[in-house]
Order: C-alpha cells, then sequence, then structure tokens
C-alpha cells in the first residue's frame, strides 16, 4: 500500500489541479433558482405544447429513470427478461422435436402418386375454373354466328 | 392604544419557533421538500451543488454537459423523492442519481469528446501539492497551469467512463472506497482495481509531467 502511494504519489498532486477548477462566477447563485425553474415546468407537462403535439411513452420515461434511481432493479428485470426469451426458445424447441415422429404416418397413410401415363388417360374436359380454354370442336361449334346475318328493315326510316 | 382583541375570540396559539433552512438538518429538509417546500430543496440543492458539480465536470470536462446533467439530477432527485427511503443520506443518495445519469450520458456520446476548460480559482496556487508539482519535481518548470489542466483532462478522458470515475470520485473529490462501491454498485475489490488501473494509464499519459 505504501509502494502504491509512493507510486501515484505525483499524480495525485497533479489530479489536485482539478479540484481547483471552478464554473463561472456566479453559477452556483443560479443554479437553485434554473432548477426551480425546469421543476414548476416539469409540474405543468400539459402546458408544454410541444409535449401536446408529441405525446412520447410514459412507460419508457418510467422505466429510464427507474434506471437512474434503482439500477439494481432494472438489471434484474433485464436478466428475467432474458430468461424469458430462452425459456421460450427452448419450449418451442422441444414442441419441434415432438412433433417429428406423427409426419411418417402421414406420409404412409397418404395416396399412392400418380404416374405420367395416369395423368395422360385422364377424361377430357370441356373447361374448368382452372383450365377456361375450350377444346376445338369445330363439329359442335356452340357458336355458329347464324344471328349476325342482317336482315332488311321492314320499316323506312324516320323522316322520310 | 395597544389593540383590543375582539369579544369572543380565541388567543392564537403562540407561533413555533423554526429555525432559518440554512441551519436545518438534512432529515428535516428532505421532510419539508417531500411537502413540496421547494425553498427547502433549494438549500439542499445548495448544500450539495458544488460536489456535484465537480465530479460531473470532471468526468465530461465540458461545463455545459455539466450544468445539464447537474441540473437533471437535482430534478430528478425531487421527481424521485417519494422513493427516498432514509437507509443513506440524501446527500449519497443524489450522488448516486449524478453518477449514473453522468455514466449514461458519456455511454451516449461516445464519439463527442468536446473540452472546455474552467478557470482555476485563486487558491489553486496556494496548494503546496501544485507548488510542489510545477516549482520543484517536474522537469517542466515552465509548463502552465493551464496547460497541465489540458492535460490531465485529455489523459482523463482515454479512460473508460468506469475508471474515470474511480479516479474522480477518490484522487479528486477525495470520496472513500467503500462510499464509491455504494455509489457505483459494485464491490471494494472492485473499486481498488480500477483505481489502480486507472492510475497506471494516467502515469503513462502523462509521463512527460511526472518525472
Amino acid at each position: 500500500m505504501a509502494n502504491e502511494i509512493e507510486e501515484f504519489d505525483a499524480l495525485r498532486k497533479l489530479l489536485a489541479l482539478k479540484r481547483h477548477e471552478v464554473p463561472p462566477p456566479g453559477y452556483f447563485d443560479r443554479l437553485p433558482r434554473e432548477i426551480h425553474v425546469r421543476l414548476a415546468a416539469a409540474r405543468q407537462p400539459q402546458a408544454r405544447p410541444e409535449r401536446r403535439a408529441n405525446p412520447g411513452p410514459n412507460w419508457l420515461a418510467r422505466l429510464l429513470s427507474l434506471a437512474e434511481t434503482q439500477p439494481v432493479f432494472l438489471g434484474s428485470l433485464g436478466v428475467a427478461v432474458c430468461g424469458l426469451v430462452l425459456s421460450g426458445i427452448v419450449y418451442s424447441h422441444r414442441r419441434v422435436e415432438t412433433a417429428t415422429p406423427i409426419l411418417p404416418e402421414l406420409v404412409k397413410s397418404a395416396p399412392p402418386m400418380q404416374t405420367l401415363g395416369d395423368l395422360q388417360n385422364l377424361p377430357t374436359h370441356e373447361g374448368s375454373s382452372t383450365n377456361p380454354v375450350l377444346p376445338y370442336s369445330p363439329a359442335g361449334l356452340r357458336f355458329d354466328g347464324s344471328w349476325l346475318n342482317a336482315a332488311p328493315a321492314s320499316t323506312p326510316p324516320v323522316g322520310r | 392604544m395597544p389593540p383590543t382583541d375582539p369579544v369572543g375570540a380565541e388567543p392564537s396559539p403562540p407561533e413555533a419557533v423554526t429555525l432559518p433552512l440554512a441551519e436545518q438538518e438534512e432529515d428535516a429538509l428532505v421532510a419539508q421538500s417531500l411537502a413540496g417546500k421547494l425553498e427547502a430543496y433549494d438549500e439542499l440543492i445548495r448544500r450539495y451543488q458544488g460536489r456535484v458539480y465537480t465530479t460531473i465536470y470532471n468526468m465530461t470536462a465540458n461545463h455545459e454537459d455539466a450544468n445539464d446533467l447537474v441540473q437533471e439530477a437535482f430534478i430528478r432527485g425531487f421527481q424521485a423523492l417519494g422513493s427516498f427511503k432514509g437507509d443513506s443520506s440524501f446527500y449519497t443518495w443524489v450522488y448516486r442519481i449524478a453518477v449514473n445519469k453522468t455514466l449514461n450520458f458519456l455511454k451516449s456520446r461516445k464519439s463527442k469528446t468536446m473540452m472546455s476548460l474552467n478557470d482555476l480559482d485563486l487558491s489553486a496556487e496556494n496548494d503546496p501539492d501544485l507548488v510542489a508539482l510545477i516549482s520543484e519535481q517536474t522537469p517542466r518548470r515552465d509548463a502552465a497551469l493551464k496547460e497541465l489542466q489540458e492535460k490531465l483532462n485529455e489523459a482523463l478522458l482515454k479512460l473508460s467512463e468506469t475508471h474515470r470515475m474511480v479516479v474522480v470520485l477518490h484522487d479528486v473529490q477525495g470520496v472513500p472506497h467503500e462510499e464509491i462501491a455504494r455509489l457505483m454498485d459494485c464491490n471494494i475489490g472492485t473499486v481498488r482495481s480500477r483505481l489502480f488501473y486507472a492510475r497506471q494509464l494516467l502515469q503513462s499519459h502523462l509521463a512527460n509531467y511526472l518525472k
């Protein structure tokens, strides 16, 4: 200990210089008044327009202020949150592990897959919601265009 | 002719003799502040503003930042006075708020290193430690106090926030190890090791001024 004091003796003397640094004259006379004003302003938050225009999250402000007064509490809260997240991750992994054995049974019970030949032998259809294109069949056209044949008008145009 | 009391009026009770705020105990001032008496809180501010300011200023090396943080610490102290249980002194409690505010501020300010120098008070020239340092032990006898101030602040700013806080509290403010441990929420061994490490770093940074 004595060695340490001797070792840093010059440094401690130099650091003593810091004790003599003082703020601008009159600063400490003004400080209580300035704090007073800010306290009064903080007591009437609804009177401040910027506060009304942009209300911040109240719980966040409370949490931050708690960090300043009781950092241990906030630390333990952080540990608890981390623990919850970790347990959530572990729990979700366990659920996935228990779910995997069910899959092979589902595969076994599924109908056999159709081959390409089976698909080619499928009956033709006349259009569906998934295939709106109708097969071409000139003999059985549903639209023969007969009603387009124009006939002469039986009455003269108005005004003649 | 002396005024006569109105008929039927009860005699007023004698006024309780109250001490001026400046002479009252800290507990009494805290109780009055809790009751919303701002004058009592002003007195508490007056008592501790010097020490709180000096610590924060030495941590930030900037008067404007220190001013903001001192104000915020005392405002927070007033707002949270309801949670003050009295198991420590009000001074320790508000000092702790200031320390935490300063450390949080410095962590968020990482990139900015604006430095401003406050003037030295007149008693600095009579400080035997300083006189010895400048006129006898140091090879750079022509080093001005201003230059020393700058170099010292630069060296302090090179330390981490926690190491700087320990040096400022112990070597500048004279706060004992046990109190620093309470203020910084760590054990005494950590305080001692941080102090030793910080002094070693400062010594290496200020080698030219300490030979």
